[in-house]
């Protein structure tokens, strides 16, 4: 493994671990909050470890060979148009009151930009010949 | 654009994690070269030139 891809893997494996832990400790404390600072508090406190975890894929595409950074540019470029067009659509679709879309769908965003990210990346790798021989 | 990355390494014997550790770029990068599905950069054909020796153009020819 490529010292960049080892670094990646240690750097999102800890920011994902305490995104766990912010989720199971302080999370369920500040939704039980009766003042709106706490509330506000607990509310970003997810962001934080999910910034490092951005920060580390963002490392990781940075640190790539040329041919990664444009397979991962494609990637990003795709979910990116995905999950754009479906998220305005659904605001479209709530605008219009043909569909009740709650707040909380916002938070399904992140995770559909990264899964929709991480099928192109496949589709894409697979585009440039896929796996290489094993050493 | 066609190219002799593949015949070269096997003359020296080298797999492609060890060409790719050469060049600092990922096996998936040589692998993409070899088969030409990638055709890798100016810098990347001048660092591939100095490694084996060769001119650029003994390197790489240009396609249909």
């Amino acid at each position: 493994m490529r010292p960049v891809n080892r670094r990646y893997l240690v750097e999102f494996l800890s920011a994902m671990a305490a995104y766990t832990v912010v989720m199971v400790t302080v999370w369920p404390w500040a939704v039980g909050q009766e003042s709106t600072g706490p509330r506000l508090v607990g509310a970003i406190a997810p962001m934080v470890p999910l910034l490092f975890a951005a920060r580390a894929l963002v490392r990781r595409v940075l640190g790539g060979d040329e041919l990664e950074q444009r397979v991962q540019l494609v990637a990003a470029a795709v979910a990116a148009g995905v999950v754009g067009l479906g998220t305005m659509t659904l605001g479209f679709l709530a605008s219009a009151r043909v569909l009740e879309v709650p707040g909380q769908a916002f938070t399904l965003v992140l995770p559909a930009l990264v899964m929709v990210w991480g099928i192109t990346l496949g589709l894409v790798s697979r585009r440039y010949g896929g796996a290489p021989e094993e050493p | 654009v066609k190219n002799r990355l593949r015949e070269l390494r096997a003359e020296r014997g080298w797999s492609q994690a060890e060409l790719a550790a050469r060049l600092d770029v990922s096996r998936q990068t040589v692998n993409a070269i070899e088969t030409e599905h990638y055709d890798p950069s100016l810098p990347l054909a001048f660092k591939l030139s100095k490694l084996f020796g060769l001119p650029i153009e003994k390197l790489f020819t240009p396609g249909k």
